[in-house]
């Protein structure tokens, strides 16, 4: 069970990282928001996996407070897009 | 047997993410990194969720992990669309060689 | 070895985005990077088993410093020079600082280690002996809304005033009430899109009841005042970005909202004074109830109220003062 963990924390990194290359090299803005995002659902993915394989389920409240941020930025950002329609370039 | 079918489920589902990842870093264009980055992505969070569900041993954990899922669930996509929408509007088009602007399904 | 794994890759991820964020110009890509900091700073939080302190980095790092950012920043401030490094005396320096900071590191107790003196003395008396004087299964609430009950008045009372002073700055605001117009809509293309309704409007009511769950389960689980008051102001807000400040300025006007944030520093100080007067200390909550602790359960709940309310409500005053200026 520990490898199975294991792996799992270390694929989610290494798809953690290259969301943050993405959000790094762009090239558009919309890259840049849709790599924020995936990274968002990501780190969801690690804290629960984290907390179930150190054996603290009971902190995924975390977890939770993650999924409802990601929501509130989301939202703002997609408020911020409708109110100045920009062009791609970054 | 629980334990084998939350394990499969959890690297089942954080496969996908690995793939959905790749994709997002590798596709070419931007249309092609949302398709990959949203759609695998939901699918991908959703069975490492179902497998953290399998594996939750009560009611409460079992609550939240399905909590986190519906979130996910309904966020991830709305996010893309809304995406998906702006960057169209940007004018931000898919640009084949010879077919024209394609709009890429949106209407 | 999971904790080995997740820290070097963590850190990784910390030194990626750190320098992303140093090569970026444009201020929305600032905002997305940091806000992917936050997320990774917090997830070294919880594998670091400060609960408590990721749930407010999500909150306020991640949360609600993104949404007043998004209110702030404007296509126009876009910059047009592309990134440049920066003269060599800036290098030099910053490079300076930081190997002081690293030579300051090394005085610092190992991580986890017994001997360190922190946990010498405090930490043997907060976890031993917490629940019998407290009664409260959450050693950081107890030390933060009890023992520690003198520093965390005047984190509230930074708070109250930096809310104050934002609302000294802001622009003359005696206009009288905003008249509906078109700015007192729906936002239409938010509302006129029928998945974005659906999802995002359901959703608030989630966010609220999320924030009082954090506020009142914070004696036994990670949260408490602060958490929930910026998840609750960040609900608020939520429903302001979805139609217009003004509209939710009609739904809780900005004297409500000015008052409640003096109210919470009121309730805080008034239970400090009311152990006064029962023949205790300043803040001593042991004399507000039947038994010891149920007078600290007692003055903990209220405290943290008082806490709530004042960071939620100075949370929506700096947004409606962002608002301001704007129209």
């Amino acid at each position: 069970m520990e490898t199975v963990y294991l792996i799992v924390l270390g694929l989610l990194l290494i798809a953690g990282l290259l969301s943050i290359w993405r959000a790094g090299i762009g090239p558009t803005r919309f890259d840049r928001i849709l790599a924020v995002n995936t990274f968002t659902s990501k780190s969801i993915l690690f804290i629960s996996v984290y907390l179930f394989a150190t054996g603290h389920p009971e902190y995924l409240d975390i977890a939770l407070l993650y999924a409802l941020v990601n929501y509130v930025t989301s939202l703002a950002l997609v408020n911020y897009l409708n109110r100045n329609p920009v062009s791609a370039n970054d | 047997m629980t334990e084998i079918l939350g394990s499969l489920l959890l690297l089942l589902g954080v496969l996908t993410v690995l793939v959905g990842g790749v994709g997002l870093f590798r596709f070419p264009d931007f249309f092609c990194r949302l398709h990959s980055a949203s759609i695998v992505d939901t699918l991908g969070a959703g069975l490492v969720l179902l497998g953290m569900l399998v594996l939750s041993g009560s009611v409460v954990i079992a609550f939240k992990v399905a909590m986190i899922g519906a979130l996910i669930f309904f966020l991830s996509p709305m996010t893309a669309h809304a995406l998906a929408r702006a960057a169209l509007r940007s004018g931000m088009h898919r640009d084949k060689p010879g077919s024209g602007p394609s709009t890429g399904g949106m209407k | 070895m999971i904790n080995v794994v997740a820290d070097v890759g963590l850190l990784c991820l910390l030194l990626t985005v750190a320098l992303a964020i140093v090569c970026t110009r444009s201020p929305l890509s600032l905002v997305l990077l940091s806000g992917i900091y936050s997320i990774a700073l917090c997830t070294l939080f919880v594998i670091l088993d400060a609960v408590d302190v990721a749930f407010t980095e999500a909150a306020v790092g991640a949360g609600i410093s993104a949404i007043l950012f998004f209110a702030v920043i404007r296509p126009e401030d876009e910059p047009v020079t592309a990134f440049s490094w920066p003269s060599s005396r800036a290098i030099l320096l910053g490079l300076g600082v930081g190997v002081l900071l690293l030579a300051g590191t090394l005085d610092m107790p190992m991580y986890g280690d017994h001997l360190a003196p922190a946990h010498q003395h405090l930490a043997l008396r907060f976890l031993g002996q917490s629940f019998e004087e407290i009664g409260i299964p959450n050693v950081v609430t107890s030390v933060l809304a009890s023992y520690r009950g003198y520093d965390t008045l005047g984190e509230v009372v930074v708070i109250f005033t930096a809310g104050v002073a934002v609302l000294i700055l802001q622009p003359d605001n005696k206009k009288g009430p905003a008249k509906p117009g078109d700015r007192d809509r729906f936002a239409p293309e938010l509302m006129g899109n029928p998945v974005l309704k659906t999802v995002l409007l359901r959703m608030i009511p989630l966010v609220v009841l999320f924030g009082l769950y954090v506020q009142f389960h914070g004696d036994y689980g990670p949260g408490g005042g602060f958490q929930a008051g910026v998840i609750l102001g960040a609900g608020v807000i939520t429903y302001g970005l979805l139609s217009s400040a003004t509209r939710l300025k009609r739904i809780i006007s900005d004297k409500w909202v000015t008052l409640g944030m003096a109210l919470g520093v009121l309730v805080y100080g008034l239970v400090g004074v009311a152990g006064l007067f029962l023949g205790a200390n300043f803040l001593d909550y042991s004399v507000l109830g039947p038994t010891q602790t149920a007078g600290q359960h007692l003055g903990i709940l209220l405290i943290e109220l008082g806490v709530g309310l004042t960071v939620s409500c100075t949370m929506v005053s700096l947004y409606y003062c962002f608002k301001q200026g704007e129209s």
